[in-house]
């Protein structure tokens, strides 16, 4: 009863109606498109640099964060490996061998980090296949996979041959030549300029040493949080060990993705006092123009609970449609966008290119079609619509019928 | 006119000592190095807290200016070569067939690993030159006399210690402990010599312990196995081109 009369006073105003919707619509297509085109950024930059190569746990001796040297490497066995594979939530788990160097060819030198890895585990975590520019990715003995920031710094290709020189393990001398078998591109700028890629046994090798390595990698399985991850792992590690999520060692993207984040929230804030008091504006003017009607209402018995009932529920429904109707327009758009992910670059203008690799980004942002975006946004404009609607129950609650009609 | 005697007296007696410190530096000097040449076969080892590297090297030096010296093991670095020309560091890795002049900005850094500096092989020539010698007291180390002698830098030399105190034995001349200290007259470091053995006639501490104060657990020890003096060594020895020819 209740809601028949709600819906059939919403169509009797179509003008009424119409304002108060298209405001709710409105605001909550650019809150959503603004905000899914923010969460596609940061998903990419997380892809880039943590999916694809940092990992989201790190695991390294204990102190190794501190002082990068090999002297504070571990040796890790199989067991240990299984260990870390039983752990829930945990996907794949790879070793690494990590050291600066410098790489030199002719007259150019360049500072470098050397990663020594296993390249069929590190296929689990990321497809090196696809991101190669040229060569293979197929690594022999005392053979070198290059960034292609290296590779277009020294002017190098396929089968030309870099110096390594650097410090190795317990005061040994690091110093090898090594022919390029294939150059990489990491999509994530700092990659690029620096790694140099190589066989776990041609890096250990190189700095003299078995049996060492300085990270593990956790990759996690979709949906788990690497923070409960990292915390199983450190109980069940000894204190010789350290545990790292990506936040601790990457703060960079943590800090950059939470100050622009914050800046979204900030025009989100705006655009929502824009539609609330719109929403507001509308309410206001409807109970007063309904003042004479609410007055022979309660004049003829209908209870003043009841007439307050009505009207919740036509602001529901009202904000409702809006709602719906925001999500089902911005959700096509997210996800062309998600597939044809917009390149800043090109919006910016020649050079942006090399700007947004420089600041460590990579330029390609898709957006988000997380779901979490529309629902949640659509969650606040609902609340806010029951919030509104306590103007017109106090005014209906204080409603003086016979001074209402006189009017 | 006594008191005038007196201080007459003190004068001398401080002069001839200071005089003497310079020939006893003088003569220890010689003594390690030779008149003309000298070569030598050693083991270094480098301790630090969690573990240890031993390195042999072969070494042939000519006055003060030249020293060359070539790793035989660990065989992963044979034939790695230092070679110092007056002020010139040079080195030579064989595993990339690269010559390199070290740099001013590379002095500082360790050398081989050790807890010597490069700048310490171009540096430590000069000591009966660059310093201000006396004579400031006797002392016995190990059954030996020694004079214990303090060696303050001269203004324009180019030395990174602010004071040396060294202990030489007074019957051959042998450096048996040598304290570095900075310029704000902090000991920084030990050096202390043992095991005299007969190398050739003479009697030289076969060797050296070198402790960096500021590094706990940090030493190195160099060990001569053989070490000859006064023979023939060709100039070659010292040429940058000849370092991948040394072994």
């Amino acid at each position: 009863m209740i809601l028949k009369i709600a819906l059939r006073n919403i169509y009797r105003n179509k003008k009424r109606s119409l304002i108060t919707i298209s405001s709710i619509f409105a605001a909550l297509l650019l809150i959503v498109l603004m905000r899914a085109l923010q969460f596609g950024f940061y998903d990419r930059l997380i892809e880039t640099v943590v999916e694809s190569y940092a990992g989201y746990v790190e695991i390294h001796a204990d102190g190794f964060w501190d002082n990068q040297s090999l002297d504070n490497s571990m040796v890790v066995d199989q067991n240990l490996m299984d260990d870390l594979k039983s752990v829930e939530g945990v996907d794949n788990v790879v070793q690494r061998l990590q050291t600066f160097s410098l790489i030199s060819m002719g007259d150019k030198t360049k500072g470098g980090v050397i990663n020594g890895i296993n390249i069929k585990e590190e296929q689990k975590i990321t497809d090196w296949n696809k991101k190669m520019v040229s060569g293979s990715f197929d690594l022999g003995e005392n053979e070198v996979i290059i960034g292609k920031g290296i590779a277009k710094y020294f002017d190098v290709v396929k089968n030309d041959t870099l110096i390594l020189y650097g410090q190795g393990y317990r005061g040994m001398m690091a110093a090898g030549k090594f022919p390029i078998k294939g150059i990489i591109d990491l999509k994530n700028p700092d990659l690029n300029k620096l790694g140099v890629f190589m066989n776990m046994e041609t890096a250990r090798s190189y700095v003299s040493s078995d049996e060492i390595s300085t990270h593990i990698i956790i990759d996690k399985k979709q949906y788990y949080d690497e923070e409960k991850i990292a915390n199983d792992l450190s109980q069940l590690l000894s204190d010789d060990f350290e545990v790292m999520t990506w936040k601790q060692t990457l703060p960079e993207i943590e800090q950059t993705i939470t100050a622009d984040s914050a800046g979204g929230l900030i025009m989100a804030f705006i655009l929502y006092v824009i539609v609330v008091f719109g929403m507001f504006g509308t309410v206001l003017m409807m109970t007063e123009e309904r003042k004479y009607e609410f007055g022979v209402l309660i004049s003829i018995g209908m209870s003043r609970v009841r007439l307050f009932g009505i009207i919740l529920v036509e602001t529901i429904i009202l904000s409702m449609i809006g709602v719906v109707i925001a999500i089902l327009i911005t959700y096509p758009i997210s996800y062309y966008y998600y597939l044809n992910p917009i390149n800043m670059a090109d919006l910016m203008g020649d050079g942006a290119d090399n700007m947004i690799e420089e600041m460590g980004f990579s330029p390609i942002a898709p957006m988000s079609i997380s779901w979490d975006i529309p629902l949640s946004h659509a969650l606040v404009i609902f609340i806010f619509s029951l919030i509104i609607s306590i103007y017109p129950a106090i005014k209906i609650m204080k409603l003086d019928p016979v001074k209402s009609m006189k009017a | 006119m006594r008191n005038f005697l007196f201080i007459l007296f003190i004068f001398f007696n401080i002069s001839s000592y200071s005089q003497d410190a310079v020939s006893i530096l003088k003569k220890s000097e010689e003594k390690i190095r030779g008149v003309k040449s000298s070569y030598v076969e050693m083991a270094i080892t480098i301790v630090r807290p969690k573990w240890k590297k031993e390195m042999t090297m072969k070494g042939w030096s000519v006055g003060e200016d030249y020293f060359s010296s070539v790793v035989m093991t660990p065989v992963k670095e044979k034939g790695t070569v230092f070679l110092k020309r007056e002020n010139e560091v040079w080195n030579y890795i064989p595993s990339i067939e690269r010559t390199i002049k070290l740099p001013p900005s590379m002095m500082m850094q360790n050398w081989m690993g050790t807890d010597f500096t490069n700048d310490d092989l171009v540096q430590r020539s000069s000591i009966s030159d660059d310093y201000t010698n006396t004579i400031i007291g006797e002392e016995n180390i190990e059954g030996y006399d020694c004079w214990i002698i303090q060696l303050i830098p001269n203004e324009d030399a180019p030395v990174v210690w602010g004071k040396l105190i060294m202990w030489i034995d007074k019957k051959h001349y042998m450096q048996l402990k040598t304290q570095f200290f900075d310029e704000y007259e902090d000991l920084v470091s030990v050096m202390t010599s043992n095991k005299v053995k007969d190398f050739g006639d003479k009697k030289l501490p076969a060797v050296i312990e070198y402790v960096p104060l500021d590094k706990e657990g940090n030493k190195t020890i160099i060990e001569r196995l053989k070490w000859d003096f006064d023979i023939d060594i060709s100039q070659r020895y010292f040429l940058p081109s000849y370092m991948k020819n040394l072994r």
